[in-house]
């Protein structure tokens, strides 16, 4: 889920893609304008990995599962020392006046 | 009873058919999988249904021929003791417990179900994260906590399950306390249990060892229990996995979780680690991420909670979460759909979190009040 510039959370939440979502027939029918939105996807693709269709916000058939799907490759990341680094504080062992900081 | 509702497609089918029960709402929903190369509902769909209307007097199920449409009708949420579900292989309990948990909440009776299947897959929660973060999380909103009860009888491992599990849920005597939920705190300690079933016993421990790998980085008080089993309870496939949970200074609770892999597996599934090694890095990462998001809950909590925020009374509800997940976006469609709820999302861009505020929908118990 990014959001496209300018949006707001607000907007990529409850905007108007909601009334396709539980419109009667307009999510169902092959988006043939040239709109450019790449929120709408085809329909008839070769199926597209399972994350990727998890990750549609508009699939009317999205897998019902809370868990986001991450990969070792995803997470490799974490072998870089400066990412450690980056969340010491947000444990104990950290420095804590920043962290009374964030909930100023 | 309001007008019924009609929704499309098998997207949050249990958020559906859990709002559908509350709120005594109708629902119709269509277009199941229709471009499916299987179309229609699926085993553990079905099984879900089932299991409704065994916690629930006089709800009416219709389905067509392919499976691809849906009535249903709710009834009154009644609970019980002593339900026995059988949950199959195609999804594990956790599929289950999630809206399982919070229907208990609303029941007429106290509900105590034992529930039969897989206890840990990769695609669900696993039981563990229910027992050790989501059971806990119910504190927040007034849940009287000690009477909350998920028993671990025997582990079942993917394909062929064969766990047991007891769930004991009160019921809201009224209705919930709402939360203003912000302060994330401090990680202080990190406990995890890292279990096996049908295999060598040490495989926990080689789970345990890469995952305080990681974390002792941070953290000296980190423990993880190793939890084995074998011959009665072990159920029917060997297994192994592991599941963190980080506790905060401020009582939140973060959780992250690694399953192996069944032998056996469909070629088109997505490949996850499966020496322990690799678990125990992978799942301590995982944690690593949600900690970096600073919610007061992780990802997969999210949903939940903003539900049980909706379901607070006329009140205001404030929480604090990392990056919105899609799942969560969709709950809160859904949400505002059932309950007029709808929230308003506010980055904090200093800490990179979001904020959530919403009135509650004033949801009451009412089943208890028929008795």
């Amino acid at each position: 889920t990014k959001l496209k510039r300018g949006m707001t959370l607000m907007e990529l939440v409850y905007g108007d893609t909601q009334a396709q979502l539980n419109g009667s027939d307009a999510a169902n029918a092959v988006d043939d304008s040239d709109s450019d939105d790449e929120l709408f996807k085809l329909k008839n693709q070769p199926p597209k990995e399972v994350k990727e269709k998890n990750n549609n916000l508009e699939d009317m058939n999205a897998d019902d599962s809370v868990k986001l799907e991450m990969t070792s490759e995803d997470l490799e990341i974490w072998n870089s020392m400066e990412i450690l680094e980056s969340i010491r504080n947000r444990f104990v062992t950290g420095d804590w006046s920043s962290s009374a900081r964030r909930n100023q | 009873m309001p007008a019924g509702l009609q929704l499309q497609g098998a997207q949050l089918f249990r958020h559906r058919l859990l709002l559908s029960t509350l709120t005594g709402t109708p629902l119709r929903i269509i277009d199941i999988r229709s471009d499916d190369a299987a179309p229609g509902l699926r085993d553990y769909e079905a099984s879900l249904l089932r299991l409704l209307e065994k916690v629930s007097n006089g709800c009416v199920v219709e389905i067509n021929e392919t499976g691809t449409k849906l009535r249903y009708k709710p009834g009154l949420l009644a609970g019980g003791r002593g339900l026995v579900h059988n949950c199959g292989t195609s999804r594990s309990i956790g599929y289950f417990l999630e809206p399982l948990i919070v229907l208990g909440l609303f029941g007429k009776a106290p509900l105590s179900i034992t529930l039969k299947g897989i206890t840990n897959d990769s695609k669900d929660p696993c039981v563990d994260t229910f027992r050790v973060t989501t059971l806990p999380m119910l504190k927040q909103f007034g849940v009287p906590i000690e009477d909350v009860q998920l028993k671990i009888k025997t582990r079942g491992a993917p394909p062929e399950g064969g766990g047991e599990v007891l769930l004991q849920v009160p019921i809201i005597q009224k209705d919930l306390t709402p939360v203003s939920w912000v302060d994330e705190g401090m990680v202080k300690r990190i406990r995890g249990v890292a279990y096996s079933t049908r295999v060598s016993p040490q495989m926990s421990n080689r789970m345990v060892d890469s995952a305080r790998g990681v974390l002792n980085h941070f953290l000296p008080d980190v423990y993880i229990f190793t939890d084995h089993y074998s011959g009665q309870g072990s159920g029917n496939s060997p297994g192994y996995g592991i599941t963190l949970v980080a506790e905060t200074t401020t009582g939140c609770l973060l959780s992250a979780e690694a399953v192996t892999n069944p032998v056996n597996q469909d070629g088109d599934e997505k490949q996850s680690p499966s020496l322990p090694e690799d678990l125990g890095t992978h799942a301590s990462r995982l944690l690593l991420e949600e900690i970096k998001q600073g919610g007061v809950v992780d990802s997969n909590h999210q949903g939940m909670l903003f539900l049980l925020c909706a379901l607070c009374p006329e009140d205001v509800c404030k929480v604090r979460v990392g990056k919105l997940t899609p799942h969560a976006i969709r709950i809160l469609r859904l949400i505002k759909e059932f309950l007029n709820v709808q929230f308003s999302i506010k980055p904090d861009p200093e800490t990179g979190t979001i904020i959530l505020v919403c009135v509650g929908s004033g949801y009451r118990n009412v089943t208890r009040k028929i008795s």
